[in-house]
């Protein structure tokens, strides 16, 4: 699964020097918007290369490699699964470097790397490839292609208009029921909850994407 | 061991394999108990397919000529030479008798006959 | 004889294609064509094979094994090249070496190097911007590095160079030497099969059209060629892609016997080679194909 992974970062070392300029890019144009800014960055990044590995696996039609290759099918799932996180860590340890030097050299930016940015990250990556990778591993890149921008579209601008909207109307029913209920546990059982949730939602789409790889004919 | 292929001619290749072999035991190119390539090998120097050098080296051990132990290879056998040369020698008298009947048949004289032995013979 | 490849009552129907329960067998040792023209379902028997796509029934059996439950085991003992590349391009060939390699238990890192040299590998060039032969030889060095023991080819000649495609053909006769390989080599292009091959299978339309020696093969059949006053009163069934134009008619026969013992020296008769196998038996009747 390891070389999987390799095979996938490899592969991109043009699209990770893209990414570091879209690290740079993002850190000053959604700086402002707060923490939920850095998420947005860092879901970006995500999906740029979890979507361009596809994308070239896609163009060399490899799979029938892989596949021709003593090579579990479960594996090549699981390793797209694990590459998320992988490339979601990047991303933040590249937000977190910049965060670090502006605050080294004081830059005029205020780049606001909290915890939340990180909890938030992995909320919006793993509900974003949970929902993207099925429909890779069923239809392949090119023929998911407009799905998946959609549903990152939704992602970002639907994300970022509930965290506003519940800013907003602080008082309304529906947040002040999830907001009382966040009060009333503890920060840590709270985001037990949350990650036990994802963790079901992420086997879940897990052996869906299993499901509809195992179904593909090349 | 010299072994040409004519991928031409109309003689199967396994054929053209088995009579130069024999030809050259008979002429003593090759001796007694020598060890002949194994039939992947002389397939593949020859370019041709396994199963070709097979068949032509189970005709030459069906006819006596080479034989194969297991696990080692194929060898000249040993044979008796007089014998092979008398059995052939009356094949080619049988043949010649054939050719005379056909000349007597259409009056072709005995002189135009040894003529006619003589050119083709000498090719 | 023991097989490595038992293929028996294979299905798999598409819209506008399907495999019509094909049987197909391989003696360990030995090295088959599988010859028919485009679309004849070559390809689809090979992806079976790999387990590309999903059968609709029957059974596919390497080394005695079952291919849908030791899928891994057999891959294993598998080299495969195929027509077109399907490597990353973006890798180089280096790259795309160590992402291979550790999936092979039997990977053999040597054997590869030798095969690298022998070939001229550009290991540190990215994979699109080899040439058509390199690619497909970067593809049987790989194949060949990890003692595989069945080597599966789809038409790997395909869009090579005459030379590229005779060194390959010496590539597979040296495997040969070693009696537990077996070779099973798709193409369309049946001169690269007319010396080496054992076994020929032809395929049209989803059918095996017949499955034999090349020696058999080409010792039974024969090309007829005579006037057509001569076709009157004779069974035709004897003849197949029979054509015939203004001044006569050709045709292959499966028995060269019967084609003798039938119109005696009435006829020409000459020796086919596989093309014109091929060729006579897919050949669409009496349409022509002409220019306009």
């Amino acid at each position: 699964m390891f070389h999987l992974i390799k095979k996938d970062i490899l592969m991109q070392k043009r699209a990770l020097k893209l990414s570091v300029l879209l690290i740079i890019f993002f850190t000053i144009t959604l700086s402002n918007i707060g923490p939920a800014g850095l998420t947005v960055g860092i879901l970006a990044i995500t999906y740029q290369l979890i979507l361009g590995a596809s994308a070239l696996e896609d163009k060399n039609n490899s799979d029938i490699i892989l596949i021709s290759l003593p090579i579990k099918r479960t594996t090549i799932v699981l390793a797209k699964y694990v590459s998320i996180y992988i490339y979601a860590a990047y991303a933040a340890l590249g937000f977190y470097l910049i965060y670090l030097i502006s605050n080294l050299v004081n830059l005029p930016i205020d780049v606001p790397f909290h915890s939340t940015v990180l909890i938030g990250a992995f909320f919006a990556v793993t509900m974003f490839c949970s929902l993207s990778l099925p429909l890779i591993f069923k239809y392949g890149y090119l023929k998911s292609k407009m799905a998946n921008l959609v549903i990152f579209f939704v992602f970002v601008f639907g994300g970022t208009a509930v965290v506003g909207y519940l800013n907003e109307h602080d008082k309304m029913k529906l947040s002040q029921n999830i907001i009382g209920f966040f009060n009333n546990t503890s920060d840590i059982a709270a985001l037990l909850i949350l990650f036990v949730l994802l963790g079901v939602i992420l086997v879940l789409s897990f052996f869906i994407s299993l499901t509809f790889y195992r179904g593909r004919e090349f | 061991m010299n072994i040409m292929i004519s991928n031409t001619s109309d003689e199967p290749i396994y054929l053209q394999i088995v009579n130069q072999i024999k030809e050259q035991i008979v002429q003593g190119e090759l001796e007694e108990s020598q060890l002949l390539p194994s039939i992947r090998n002389l397939a593949k120097e020859l370019k041709i397919s396994v199963i070709t050098t097979k068949r032509a080296y189970d005709e030459l051990e069906n006819e006596g000529f080479i034989v194969t132990v297991a696990g080692k290879g194929s060898y000249v056998a040993a044979m008796n030479k007089e014998m092979f040369r008398e059995t052939k020698v009356k094949m080619i008298e049988e043949k010649m008798t054939e050719a005379i009947a056909t000349a007597k048949l259409v009056g072709v004289t005995l002189e135009e006959l040894q003529d006619m032995l003589k050119i083709i013979y000498e090719g | 004889m023991e097989n490595i490849l038992e293929i028996s009552n294979l299905s798999k129907n598409y819209k506008d294609f399907s495999l019509k329960g094909i049987d197909i067998a391989l003696e360990k040792g030995y090295i088959m064509g599988f010859i028919g023209p485009n679309g004849s379902g070559k390809s689809t028997t090979i992806k079976l094979m790999m387990n590309l796509i999903k059968k609709d029934s029957g059974t596919i059996k390497i080394f005695g094994l079952d291919n849908d439950q030791n899928n891994l085991a057999i891959k294993e003992r598998i080299g495969f090249v195929y027509d077109e590349n399907h490597f990353y391009e973006e890798l180089t060939v280096k790259e795309m070496k160590d992402v291979i390699s550790p999936f092979y238990r039997r990977w053999d890192e040597s054997v590869f190097k030798q095969y690298a040299k022998d070939f001229e590998l550009p290991l540190n060039k990215e994979i699109k911007n080899l040439s058509k032969g390199m690619k497909m030889k970067f593809s049987l060095a790989i194949a060949l590095s990890h003692h595989a023991e069945l080597f599966i080819m789809d038409e790997p000649t395909s869009g090579l160079d005459p030379l590229v495609r005779s060194e390959l053909l010496e590539v597979l006769q040296s495997l040969l030497q070693d009696e537990n390989k077996s070779i099973f080599f798709s193409t369309h292009i049946t001169s690269d099969l007319d010396k080496i091959a054992d076994f020929i299978t032809l395929i049209h339309n989803g059918e095996i059209i017949l499955s034999k020696t090349k020696d058999e093969l080409l010792e039974e059949y024969c090309l007829v060629k005579g006037s057509k006053k001569l076709l009157s009163g004779h069974r035709p069934e004897n003849l197949i892609g029979l054509k015939q134009n203004d001044y006569g008619f050709e045709a292959l026969s499966s028995s060269k016997k019967e084609i003798i013992k039938q119109f005696g020296d009435s006829v020409m008769i000459e020796k086919p080679t596989l093309e014109d196998i091929m060729v006579f038996y897919t050949r669409r009747g009496e349409r022509r194909v002409s220019s306009y």
